[in-house]
């Protein structure tokens, strides 16, 4: 039910334009008997209108901004709307104007947000993720290679199995760059069948992964040696997004519905200290803005992959998708302090220093070294040099599964510090932990897909790559917030967070941005509340 | 006739890997004790194999790997 009232949502500007048009029409002619039926017919299509209007009114603001009554008062400021457009039907020639207005409005919004487009993709992602037969008696598989797909089945006839194989994304946009068009759907009659396919598969040199089509199903133990569940997103297009795990992880859909109806107070400016940024990138240059452009290549490849993480181009059919909804909320540019990754922590510093007095309001710093006192004072100068100028500090946790209090930046007390996690959501292997650290949380940071130099996509590994989720979903929070303080930020952040398996290490909680975001703007508006409606209530600006 | 060297070096044979960290380096395993390449020429970024090596600890800088030292390959041999 849930995404039918999702697309009425979509579509409640323009009910509130057709509205207004068909109270005109039907103003416009008079009850005598000629058009008595076709103005009963019109005053039906009102009420149902009506109806479709202020339903998708109440599923799109309730537990909104500000207030969980908040979709009220959109209500009465369209009723309001509605009222004013029938007094000026009363003049003819602003009668028509009204109607021009609205029919232009209306079109604006058809053409400005792809709506047909949009409704496409909803319904297709609905029926493919409808179950064919059923749910629990459906594997997935990955064959090894497409053309051993008749051994498999004949295999399988062998052992007497009565099944259905397709595959299981059909509609993929580009084979070429993903192997997703190796996944295939064996559909079997029962669970116990499909157990025991499961069995007969799971050491088959065929195929190179086997497990539910119900992530549900897996118990942990079982989930190690299967792959995740393969991914699909409602609210982006970007093509590789569904090699993205992370992103459904972060539920990134959840967090658009979030985000699509804020109102920004500021396009935040995220820096990534680090090798440097491929300016040129084509899911970079459009989000990116140059400080100097001797930092706008990298010496690696390392920059540009945490600078696509923290906020690729998202919504433009190429790459990846960030967290950076539509592109509105946050900007990212370079400082190169670790030419070809190696450098010195007086660059560190300097960089930092740099990004502070150029108004960065995220720092995002995936690198570290050794610590000891000295080096620590240092860096703590710096941090609270970059707080007081308005810039909150985030850095990775570091790479040697040991305690991220023996790194530097890392066991700063004024920076958010990132552990890695894997894609079933425990401590990644290779990540360092806390055990004092003040401000320490987790995100993805294994099997990452990001941008690299010259228009490529990589996977990697590290807590570099868990770095700029945070300061992604950071600069997103500042451009809502912009006062906010590392503390809260992280307050935040933790507060929402998922806990995670601590038998591996503790990493803090795993962030969740939408629902960071809900507190965020519960908190923001909490009193602000009066004034917002106002503003809303005699303006637009907000659609 | 006497060689005198000015700074640290170790002679270390081990197994050429691959680290699959923060888009990659190579090491080298040493009876399980690890050292970081640094400089490691591409005829041998291959992982198994045998090699004799002549390391320089680089200094403790700061990194986009945040993984253990580096080390300078100073010379290296594929062993059989």
């Amino acid at each position: 039910m849930e995404v039918y009232f999702d697309i009425i949502t979509r579509f409640y500007p323009l009910t509130l334009s057709t509205l207004i048009i068909l109270i005109y029409l039907w103003n416009l002619l008079d009850a005598s008997d000629k058009y008595y039926r076709f103005k009963s017919f019109l005053s039906y299509l009102i009420i149902f209108n009506l109806v479709i209007h202020f339903t998708a009114f109440y599923f799109n603001y309730s537990s909104e901004i500000g207030s969980d009554y908040f979709w009220i008062y959109w209500i009465i400021r369209d009723i309001l709307l509605i009222v004013l457009s029938i007094i000026i039907f009363e003049n003819k020639k602003l009668a028509i104007l009204s109607t021009l207005f609205w029919i232009s409005f209306g079109a604006y919004w058809l053409v400005k947000k792809n709506l047909v487009d949009e409704l496409q993709r909803k319904i297709n992602y609905r029926v493919s993720k409808l179950p064919k037969n059923n749910p629990s008696a459906e594997l997935l598989v990955s064959l090894n290679d497409i053309s051993q797909l008749p051994t498999l089945k004949n295999y399988l006839s062998s052992q007497n199995i009565q099944f259905e194989i397709e595959e299981a994304f059909p509609d993929l946009i580009d084979k070429d760059i993903t192997d997703l068009d190796n996944w295939y759907i064996i559909d079997v009659e029962s669970d116990e069948i499909a157990n025991k396919v499961y069995e007969i598969l799971k050491n088959s040199k065929l195929i190179s992964f086997i497990e539910w089509n119900d992530k549900y199903k897996v118990s942990p133990e079982e989930a190690k040696s299967s792959v995740r569940k393969p991914i699909s997103f409602v609210s982006i297009n970007d093509v590789r997004a569904i090699e993205q795990w992370a992103l459904d992880a972060l539920n990134i859909d959840e967090l658009d519905i979030k985000l699509k109806r804020i109102k920004l107070k500021k396009i935040s400016k995220i820096f990534i200290l680090d090798t440097g940024v491929d300016a040129n990138h084509e899911d970079i240059k459009d989000n990116y803005f140059s400080v100097s452009e001797k930092y706008d290549r990298d010496t690696d490849k390392h920059g540009t992959h945490c600078a696509g993480i923290a906020a690729a181009v998202t919504n433009n059919q190429k790459g990846i998708a960030s967290l950076n909804y539509n592109n509105r909320f946050c900007k990212i540019t370079s400082i190169t302090v670790l030419p070809s990754g190696r450098g010195t922590q007086e660059q560190i510093i300097d960089g930092m220093i740099l990004a502070a007095d150029l108004g960065a309001d995220v720092i995002s710093m995936s690198l570290g070294g050794p610590s000891n006192d000295l080096k620590q004072a240092a860096y703590e100068q710096a941090i609270d040099y970059c707080n007081k100028k308005g810039a909150i500090v985030v850095v990775a946790a570091g790479n040697d599964n040991m305690d991220a209090k023996y790194f530097s930046p890392a066991s700063c007390s004024s920076c958010i510090t990132v552990a890695a996690v894997d894609p079933n959501l425990r401590k990644a292997s290779f990540s360092n932990y806390f055990t004092e650290q003040k401000y320490g949380i987790a995100a993805p940071g294994v099997d990452i897909l990001s941008t690299v130099p010259l228009n490529k996509y990589e996977k990697f590994n590290g807590t570099s790559m868990a770095t700029p989720f945070v300061a992604g979903i950071i600069g997103i929070m500042k451009s809502i917030k912009p006062d906010i303080t590392t503390e809260e930020a992280f307050n935040i952040l933790n507060d929402s967070g998922k806990n995670i398996d601590l038998r591996h290490g503790h990493v803090g909680n795993f962030i969740q941005p939408d629902k960071a975001i809900e507190v965020l703007t519960k908190k923001t508006y909490r009193f602000h509340w009066f004034i917002e409606w106002i503003i809303r209530l005699f303006s637009f600006s907000i659609i | 006739m006497k060689i005198t060297i000015d700074f640290p070096i170790s002679l270390h044979v081990g197994i050429i890997e691959y680290e699959n960290l923060e888009g990659g380096f190579w090491k080298l395993n040493e009876n399980n004790k690890t050292f970081n390449l640094k400089n490691l020429p591409e005829e041998f970024n291959q992982e198994g194999i045998k090699v004799a090596i002549l390391l320089k600890p680089e200094e403790e800088e700061v990194n986009i790997f945040m993984s253990g030292r580096f080390y300078e390959v100073i010379s290296i041999k594929k062993i059989d």
